[in-house]
């Protein structure tokens, strides 16, 4: 076991070694933490969120919470319902015994005092019927007139939806600090909200009962008081998985995980429970929730899906893309009683160092995955499992312990690593074929040249010296000076071949596509740069009448091709300059002469001499010149008009 | 061109011009070598040097090697030269050995006169210092030419005359040696003959026919034209040069 550990790990170093080279991926998982950081990734890890949790599996009609639904088609003129039938339903419902009762209604003014003295009197009568307010802006809505605010302060609970900001809900209150326009928020109210209270009231009867968590008094929690135990309820906090840097993550929300099924909560007809037509046991023991569907916004967009029986009755001019308040207070009390009574997870997340560092090995398991295959596509094919692989673990975290890690992030960070790296090496290899196939045609054409060097030369000789000695030609002198011809020709081609092997043997003019030789004789390949330049259209040249050329030639041991190229591009210079600058020249002597133990390369026209101080490109590339070769260069008005550049070097430069 | 033909005996005491092998050869007859190889040229060569009469001796040397034997036997009237020649047959040859050829020859033969007839003149430019020190005939002709000037050019060639504008560049003014600048000068402003010029350079005056024959070239004037016009080569040089400016 221990070497395949040992050799694992050793692959791993080289990998990780490897992709060192390339620090691009490197690069851009410090890219995805810091813009997840600034939380640019808000969007789409919300996104992937909701796509996890609607993949689940339908989960069972839940069996604490029922939904009563006031439809205000059962109502004559389509219209509220009144405080008298409100009252006339609530009061139905409270003969069946049930846990804890919540009307999600608002009951704004009074129209018909008598009924809602009556309803009022339900309230003081019935501890466990709670209601409901809105207490944050745009739109508060008061609580029921009427009621007293020792009624108000127990048995009422807000029913605001904190929005995301695609506009889409996927949290809870669990609480709030009312807003008493006091500038001290510190002894503001506080209030439950709905969902919660329902929720609190159904756990008391069930024997637990909400707490601060010891540990940590900001969490609210549940203690069993059979056998002492405390389960938390998470709180939301600004950094809280995808909601880095939502501003509105305000104190005691929790995640809405939501019941997923088309049959989330039995739902009884308001209009039912009024005539009777009802199975008492239905309500028994449960926490209800009794809501309309008539008021704004009638749908709440929200991920999960509605159980309202979809047959018609309910008129539907929007597409149903959520559920209505009743449904959604539903699910929000009923993952509270779950989470407590069955352990159904509720959502959380993991401290952002965890995620980041998720985050950061998921980058590099992309970058590893695909250095580790040697052909793109079987590299590819890894990468897409590993996706699939990070996807799926990250849901089955999600349903199993409602652990909602960076799901976005990690394979979104896999996979752009991963293809960048695959791009990478596949360039790499394509590069290292394209080099192989280059160096193959040189290889070819080296042969080839080789060849034709040994054919135009000493096999000439030989057939020569063969034909003469066939011919009984013995001339002893004739034979040993063909012989001194071929040992010349044979090294000759071997101090060619190598010159070209070993050096670029060519100076090239950028601006056109012409090569000069440079192992031919010095005083040639100056001519034929003389003569390429003087076929440029340049204005100086334009007015030119006379030209004069001599070049000496040189020993050639004297001058090595680097700088035979970089003579060729001073005496370009000078009389590219020539043509740019010297206007109006009618004369133009360039010379190239020794003297001395000196050569002196000459560019001389009767142009306007020098008109600017400037230094430019050229005579800087001049001063360079004339360290590496020793020699000085100058560059001067003549006093009878027209301007001289010459460079003079020694000739025996070592 | 049957006057060119019919001319042709006259070529030869025609020697105040640089016609100076001729007699060499030791015979009456004008000797012309063609190194040349290739079968569809060397015909086409043949059927130009047609046009030179029966009465030349004709010989065909297919590599290097025996050109420069045989030239190093005997000094031809002209040599016919092809820039790239296979050193053996179905090898494909570079200019380059060509070109050395060509420099070896002129070094060697200064006074041969060579027509150079090629694919690629281009490749003589950066000998033209050499040619320039050449005292034989020398043109170019491009392969590509039509046989009336590619036998034009190889009779001027035979005549000793110079004719390579082909591979100068003529954009920006003239390119003059400046002993034929002053050759110009002692002529046209001073009115100097070929023998006063001569001893004014320290030059032989068969130089100074060289410096003409090469101030001609440059001037693009064409001394059998000129003549067969009626004009005075001199003054038609001299006022070209003035023209040009080369002449004050």
């Amino acid at each position: 076991m221990l070497p395949i550990i040992h050799y694992t790990l050793r692959e791993l170093k080289a990998a990780l070694e490897k992709s060192w080279e390339w620090r691009i991926g490197y690069f851009l998982i410090g890219g995805f933490i810091l813009a997840r950081w600034l939380g640019l990734f808000s969007h789409p890890e919300l996104i992937a969120l909701d796509f996890l949790l609607r993949r689940r599996l339908a989960e069972k009609q839940d069996e604490h919470v029922v939904i009563v639904l006031l439809d205000t088609n059962d109502v004559e003129d389509q219209q509220e319902w009144s405080d008298e039938q409100i009252t006339q339903l609530l009061e139905n419902i409270m003969t069946a015994d049930p846990v804890v009762v919540g009307l999600n209604v608002f009951r704004g003014e009074i129209i018909d005092q008598e009924a809602r003295s009556r309803l009022v009197s339900l309230f003081e009568k019935y501890d466990n019927l709670i209601s409901v307010e809105k207490v944050l802006p745009p739109r508060p809505i008061p609580p029921m007139e009427g009621a007293p605010s020792q009624v108000i302060n127990s048995q009422f609970g807000l029913n605001d939806i904190p929005a995301d900001s695609d506009g889409r809900h996927r949290r809870v209150f669990i609480g709030a600090y009312l807003d008493d326009g006091n500038q001290n928020p510190q002894d503001n109210t506080f209030r439950f909200s709905f969902s919660f209270q329902v929720a609190t009231r159904y756990l008391e009867n069930e024997g637990f009962t909400l707490e601060n968590y010891p540990k940590d008094p900001e969490i609210p929690s549940f203690l069993n008081i059979h056998t002492n135990q405390y389960t938390k309820i998470p709180v939301l906090k600004p950094t809280f998985g995808g909601y880095i840097r939502n501003p509105d993550i305000a104190p005691l929300q929790t995640m809405l995980n939501f019941r997923t099924g088309n049959n989330t909560f039995e739902i009884i007809r308001g209009s039912d429970l009024l005539s009777g037509e009802y199975n008492r046991n239905d309500l028994v023991e449960k926490a209800v929730i009794v809501g309309s569907n008539d008021f704004f916004p009638r749908f709440i967009p929200v991920a999960a899906s509605s159980s309202l029986p979809d047959n018609g009755e309910i008129p539907i001019f929007l597409p149903r893309i959520g559920i209505i308040g009743a449904e959604f207070e539903a699910h929000a009390t009923s993952q509270i009683i779950n989470r407590i009574l069955h352990k159904r997870p509720l959502i959380r997340a993991i401290h952002p160092v965890q995620e980041n560092t998720l985050i950061i090995l998921s980058g590099i398991l992309g970058i590893i995955v695909s250095m580790t295959m040697r052909s793109t596509f079987k590299g590819l094919l890894l990468l897409i499992i590993v996706f699939f692989l990070i996807v799926l673990s990250c849901y089955l975290f999600l349903i199993q312990l409602g652990l909602w890690l960076p799901v976005f992030p990690m394979s979104a960070v896999l996979v752009l690593c991963g293809i960048t790296y695959l791009s990478f090496s596949y360039q790499n290899q394509k590069t290292a074929l394209d080099e192989a196939r280059k160096l193959e045609v040189e290889r070819r054409k080296a042969i080839e040249r080789t060849f034709n060097f040994i054919h135009a030369g000493p096999l000439q000789t030989l057939a020569s010296l063969l034909r003469n000695v066939r011919d009984g030609k013995l001339d002893q002198s004739y034979l040993l000076s063909d012989l001194e011809d071929l040992n010349r020709e044979i090294r000759g081609i071997g101090e060619r071949l190598r010159q070209e092997a070993i050096e670029d043997v060519y100076f090239i003019d950028s601006r056109r596509d012409l090569k000069i030789d440079l192992t031919h004789p010095i005083h040639e390949v100056f001519y034929e740069v003389y003569s390429i330049c003087m076929q440029k259209d340049l204005p100086g040249f334009r007015t030119l009448k006379v030209r004069s050329v001599t070049f000496a030639s040189l020993d050639e041991d004297d001058i090595n091709i680097d700088v035979k190229r970089k003579l060729c591009g001073f005496l370009q210079e000078a009389l590219e300059n020539v043509g740019k600058h010297a206007m109006g020249a009618t004369r133009l002597i360039v010379s190239g002469k020794i003297s001395e133990g000196y050569y002196c390369l000459r560019v001389d026209d009767n142009g306007p001499g020098i008109q600017s101080p400037q230094l430019g490109e050229g005579t800087r590339f001049c001063k360079r010149l004339e360290e590496s070769i020793k020699g000085k260069f100058s560059r001067v008005s003549k006093s009878s008009g027209g301007t001289v550049c010459q460079l003079i070097w020694p000739l025996q430069l070592n | 061109m049957p006057t060119v033909v019919s001319a042709l005996p006259q070529l030869i005491p025609f020697s105040q011009e640089p016609m100076t092998s001729t007699l060499a050869s030791g015979s009456d007859r004008p000797t012309i070598f063609v190194v040349e190889d290739h079968p569809t040229t060397l015909a086409g060569i043949h059927s130009i040097l047609k046009r030179f009469g029966d009465n030349i001796a004709l010989e065909t040397l297919p590599t290097l090697q025996e050109a420069r034997e045989a030239i190093y036997r005997l000094e031809p009237d002209l040599l016919v030269l092809d820039l790239q020649l296979p050193e053996s047959p179905g090898e494909t040859a570079t200019t380059e050995v060509g070109i050395q050829f060509l420099k070896d020859l002129m070094q060697n033969h200064a006074e041969l006169n060579i027509a150079v007839h090629t694919s690629y003149p281009d490749a003589l430019v950066r000998i033209i210092p050499d040619i320039d020190n050449h005292r034989g005939g020398f043109t170019v002709t491009s392969k590509d030419s039509s046989t009336d000037k590619a036998f034009e050019r190889f009779k001027a060639a035979f005549q000793g005359y110079t004719h390579t504008r082909d591979i100068r560049s003529l954009k920006a003014g003239l390119e003059l040696k400046p002993e034929w600048l002053e050759t110009l000068d002692l002529a046209c402003k001073e009115g100097y003959q070929d023998r006063a010029i001569a001893k004014h350079l320290h030059v032989s005056e068969s130089m100074v026919r060289n410096y003409w024959s090469k101030i001609y070239d440059v001037l693009g004037i064409y001394p059998e034209d000129e003549k067969e016009e009626g004009r005075n080569l001199r003054i038609v040089t001299c006022l070209k040069a003035r023209e040009e400016g080369l002449v004050d």
